[in-house]
């Protein structure tokens, strides 16, 4: 005998080699005597196999027979009896068993008669579970649940194609289970990857998982934007499957171009803006007259700027704004008392590209009257009014007319508009495309303005 | 450009003028800009010709013989300036493009002889620009 097989056969009369067996080499043995048939010694090991506490336990067989599928037990009864009456039957058969949860184990029992003289005194029997349906129950829960994702999940080899294509993956790309099966998922919905599929063979041939944006289609040639995950995982027999989760972030990736274009917008904007005051304050330097006053008047005209464009960020003001809400504002730091400014005209809208011109003539000639004019003397009146009049050339013009009344007399003998007022004005009338003209009176200034009816601004260029 | 009387001295008078005899296009929608371009390259000693402030007007003003060097804002009320420097570039004069798209990818592959000086420029920066391009004779 091999020295090892003798320290085995000492070994298992030791109590730990029970415990051994009981735990780890089986699911629990049991011990009947068949003398007494209602005690039925059952293990630990049985009993933790079926999710029992084996301290509650009785060791009656009739504990077994309550848990045992009714047909199973009459199977295994039938062998038992062979078995006894013929050594040479194998007691071994697979029986079903309810578990303390409500499961179900499919237990493979193997037992043998310990006979003395030929007669069967004990039965000695052991299990072994085979499988375990409480395991199956949850596999078929978690494959529901996959139904119930709205991400598009699909199993497929590289080889084979689609062998699952969840509900999800129905809605989100409108191509049924049945048509998907075979079928390479990215081909299906010409999938664009930022990245080349080498570099993501790479990254699945090192076992990691492969995330990223994908552009995609759904049947009906919808653009998607996918948040791709794809692992490779190993099946049977060496055999490879890609697993794979795609997650609609179309509303997503739209709201962040969106974002990415404003930002662009407000950034070519930002820099135009600075670009006209750097303008503003070179050309105010080169005509004025003099310096003192300079900086309050250049400021003026920046105010002037600055309320344009405000009014033009009005979100009521997305294509045009009103001209008498412009004309209104651009007066605002000039009017003294309630009847000193009246502005009377139709509602006509103005391009949101003029509203920084319009407003800079507003300002000049407010600012005029106020050092020269009307808006000088406590008596002073100044009107602005305007209507819609095909000119000479038969273009369709908005005229509007800015008139002083009650001027200092000795003040209106003189024009008093010039250097970079005047410069200004002309400036602005060439932006809108207007004509101007300036006439001085006894009474202060007349000034005409007509300005054509503006086509809609156009979006601006993409950047 | 008329210095109105007794207007401040300014420095830049006494200081040489490069451009002197070049012709140079203003194209630029934002008056207030286009007049500062036009008095910029004036008291450099140029031409100034312009301003454009739409592609239909830059179009118009153009004259071959009258242009060494054209300064095109991008974007001219939504309308973009390309087609005309298209023209230019057949024409084989020289561009500064001057404009607050200073990201468009597109501009240094689309027009590889054309300058770009992004606003808001200093003068310095956009005559600087428009001499060393008529001095590499583009």
């Amino acid at each position: 005998m091999h020295y090892l097989e003798k320290e085995l056969g000492a070994f298992l009369g030791q109590p730990e080699a029970f415990a051994f067996l009981d735990s780890s080499a089986c699911d629990g043995f049991w011990f009947w005597d068949l003398e007494n048939p209602e005690n039925e010694y059952m293990s630990a090991g049985f009993w933790h196999a079926l999710g029992f506490d084996p301290a509650q336990r009785k060791h009656l067989a009739s504990e077994w027979q309550n848990l045992i599928f009714p047909e199973d037990g009459e199977t295994a009864l039938q062998n038992f009896k062979q078995h006894c009456d013929d050594p040479s039957f194998p007691y071994d058969q697979l029986v079903r068993y309810k578990t303390s949860d409500g499961g179900t184990v499919t237990v493979r029992c193997r037992g043998v008669a310990v006979r003395k003289d030929g007669v069967p005194k004990r039965m000695l029997g052991s299990h072994t579970i085979i499988h375990d349906t409480r395991a199956m129950e949850i596999d078929r829960q978690l494959s529901q649940m996959l139904e119930l994702s709205s991400d598009a999940i699909l199993a497929y080899s590289e080889d084979g194609g689609v062998l699952r294509w969840n509900q999800g993956a129905e809605a989100m790309y409108g191509i049924p289970e049945t048509d998907a099966i075979g079928q390479d998922p990215n081909m299906l919905t010409q999938a664009e990857f930022d990245v080349s599929m080498h570099e993501i063979r790479a990254i699945l041939d090192a076992g990691k998982t492969w995330t990223g944006d994908t552009k995609r289609r759904t049947r009906n040639g919808k653009v998607l934007i996918t948040s791709t995950n794809i692992q490779r995982v190993e099946v049977s027999g060496g055999r490879t499957l890609l697993l794979q989760i795609d997650r609609d972030i179309t509303e997503r990736f739209e709201a962040q171009e969106k974002e990415r274009h404003l930002t662009r917008e407000l950034h070519h904007r930002v820099k135009n803006l600075f670009s006209i005051i750097q303008g503003l304050v070179r050309l105010s330097f080169r005509l004025a007259r003099t310096n003192v006053g300079l900086a309050d008047k250049i400021c003026s005209r920046i105010d002037a700027l600055a309320k344009a464009y405000a009014l033009s960020m009005e979100p009521e003001n997305d294509k045009t704004v009103d001209l008498h809400t412009l004309v209104s504002q651009a007066l605002v730091p000039f009017a003294k008392g309630e009847k000193t400014i009246q502005i009377e005209g139709d509602i006509l809208p103005i391009a949101v590209n003029d509203i920084s011109p319009l407003s800079l003539i507003i300002n000049e000639l407010a600012t005029n009257a106020s050092k020269y004019g009307a808006l000088r003397t406590p008596d002073g009146r100044v009107s602005v009014n305007w209507g819609q009049e095909t000119d000479d050339n038969g273009r369709v013009v908005i005229k509007l007319v800015w008139s002083e009344q009650n001027a200092v007399p000795e003040d209106t003998k003189t024009p008093k508009v010039t250097g970079f007022g005047t410069r200004l004005m002309t400036i602005s009338a060439h932006q809108l495309n207007a004509t101007l003209n300036q006439e001085w009176t006894n009474e202060g200034l007349n000034c005409t303005l007509a300005i054509p009816f503006s086509q809609q601004p156009q979006d601006r260029i993409e950047a | 450009m008329s210095d109105p009387d007794g207007a401040p001295q300014m420095s830049e008078q006494d200081e040489q003028r490069p451009l002197i005899g070049k012709k140079v296009l203003i194209v630029e929608d934002e008056m207030l800009i286009a007049f500062d371009l036009m008095d910029t390259f004036g008291d450099a000693g140029a031409a100034a010709i312009g301003p454009a402030g739409t592609l239909e007007q830059a179009f118009e003003t153009f004259d071959q013989d009258e242009t060494d060097i054209a300064i095109l804002d991008i974007d001219l009320r939504g309308v973009s300036v390309f087609p005309f420097a298209e023209a230019l570039v057949k024409r084989n004069i020289p561009i500064v493009f001057h404009s607050g798209h200073g990201t468009l990818e597109n501009l240094e592959t689309r027009f590889p002889g054309a300058a770009i000086c992004p606003k808001p420029a200093s003068k310095e920066e956009l005559i600087n620009k428009v001499s060393s391009l008529l001095a590499t004779g583009r």
